[in-house]
């Protein structure tokens, strides 16, 4: 190898090991999720079930709902419902079944079957 | 700049743009004839002459539009001269173009076109009552139905004789296909109208006075309606859903929904009814069969029943309905139903899950 491909190598090799390292370590919760939920799904879902109704969501249209708090920033979040850690597993149980997590959640089991969630939880972690 | 080469490139820019206004058009009419508020094609006696009335205008004043239109492109290319050379006015033999084209067709046209209208409002009259003297002509009519315009929302009444066979519901009407249903058309408060498109023309709903309208559909079919005055800030949100079946489940429907509200079975819906029971729900909404009797807003007997809430504007599902229920502001701002934020978590799934079971 030449010597400015050698450089270049190098620099490529250390954007690799640096670079995961930006978004504080965030980038982790997308890739998790993602690979199993599909987030264009997941938004056709949150409209289907008409998760709107109570809460704001980021893209989906007609979700101005103030029932339940706002869905910004979703991906940043530390708790899911203010009762467990914002963790990809934690958010799919939590959008399947809400009073199976906390009793006194206002949130309804709509029916929401585990992939259909986890498509619901992609998307989730799409809003950054 | 009118140059034969320039005059050559303007005649294809204008053909091409001739094309693309003529396919727009097109397009525009043709996605119209599907949705479910056309008055394109009726699917009602009234909306069927209406729109044989609309396409026949339509054609006309196209035709006549073509016709203005080849004038004036004929006009343009034929003229003579620069502009700065002042071409003179020919002020010979042009009073027959304004004896034809400007009195004997628009007369035509105009006339035919007004019959045509008077014969439709003849056929499909709506009848409006006021006084003692029309009330016995009002009652030779028997209305089956009567809707009552509020704010933002239909009170659909079905009359009978027979107490025990009339009910109330809201904001979804059924009607029986191929049977003519006389409505009576009231109103609560402001002015409202009432529109199916797919079914009849508009009805004005005057207050201190009785609209009757005869509606009459040739299939069975789920059609949407909207008030066509404007009442107030949710005057865009009050909509209709009109669905029309075969008579047999018609009476089938009407059956059911003279039947007083169903018995809870869950322990969810259980709680849910001595909840709602308690609370000021009563004081506005009427369930049958329970001692809640409020008349200010819909009669919920059959709420479960119905394919959407909020007079047609969300659809009828667990989410909507607590949402609803909690904070109707947020989704109908301004509308009468106040918010409820005295229910916590628990008591709002019991109050959904008895609503839900109303069926």
């Amino acid at each position: 190898m030449s010597k400015s491909m050698r450089f270049a190598a190098f620099c490529l090799l250390s954007a690799c090991l640096v670079l995961p390292g930006c978004e504080g370590g965030r980038s982790f919760r997308s890739y998790g999720v993602a690979i199993q939920g599909n987030p264009a799904r997941g938004k056709e879902l949150i409209q289907t079930y008409g998760c709107g109704a109570c809460h704001i969501i980021p893209g989906v249209p007609g979700a101005r709902g103030l029932v339940g708090p706002p869905l910004n920033l979703f991906a940043d979040r530390t708790m899911v419902g203010g009762v467990i850690p914002n963790t990809p597993e934690n958010l799919v149980r939590w959008v399947e079944n809400p009073p199976s997590i906390d009793p006194k959640t206002a949130m309804p089991d709509l029916g929401v079957s585990q992939s259909q969630a986890q498509d619901i939880a992609a998307y989730l972690y799409t809003l950054r | 700049m009118f140059s034969r080469a320039c005059r050559a490139r303007n005649r294809k820019k204008h053909s091409k743009a001739l094309g693309r206004v003529v396919l727009s058009a097109a397009l525009l009419g043709a996605s119209g004839c599907n949705e479910p508020q056309t008055t394109l094609r009726g699917h009602g006696l009234a909306a069927i002459r209406i729109s044989h009335l609309s396409w026949l205008m339509t054609i006309l004043f196209l035709i006549v539009s073509l016709i203005m239109w080849v004038l004036i492109a004929t006009a343009f290319y034929k003229r003579r001269g620069t502009l700065a050379e002042h071409a003179p006015i020919d002020s010979e033999g042009g009073e027959i173009w304004i004896a034809i084209g400007g009195l004997a067709i628009p007369f035509i046209v105009l006339t035919l076109l007004f019959v045509l209208g008077l014969s439709l409002l003849s056929d499909f009259p709506i009848h409006g009552m006021r006084g003692p003297m029309t009330v016995s002509a009002a009652e030779a009519m028997k209305p089956e139905i009567r809707i009552t315009g509020h704010q933002w929302w239909w009170q659909i009444d079905y009359l009978n004789p027979d107490p025990s066979k009339a009910f109330t519901t809201a904001n979804e009407l059924h009607l029986p296909a191929g049977r003519p249903m006389y409505i009576e058309v009231v109103t609560k408060d402001v002015m409202h109208s009432l529109w199916i498109p797919a079914l009849h023309g508009k009805v004005d709903m005057i207050p201190g006075l009785a609209n009757y309208i005869l509606i009459q559909s040739s299939q069975p079919g789920t059609y949407e309606g909207q008030c066509a005055e404007y009442c107030g800030e949710q005057h865009a949100h009050m909509r209709l859903l009109a669905v029309v079946q075969e008579p047999a489940e018609y009476e089938a429907w009407l059956q059911k929904q003279r039947q007083p509200a169903a018995e809870p079975t869950t322990p969810e819906a259980i709680d849910g009814k001595n909840i709602f029971l308690s609370s000021p729900c009563i004081a506005c909404h009427q369930v049958r069969g329970t001692f809640a009797a409020g008349t200010l807003g819909p009669d919920l007997t059959h709420i479960g029943s119905r394919q959407l809430i909020g007079a047609d504007s969300f659809p009828n599902n667990n989410a909507y309905l607590e949402a609803w229920v909690t904070n109707a502001q947020s989704l109908k701002p301004g509308c009468l139903m106040p918010n409820l934020p005295q229910f916590n978590g628990p008591q709002l799934l019991d109050l959904v899950a008895y609503l839900r079971q109303l069926k």
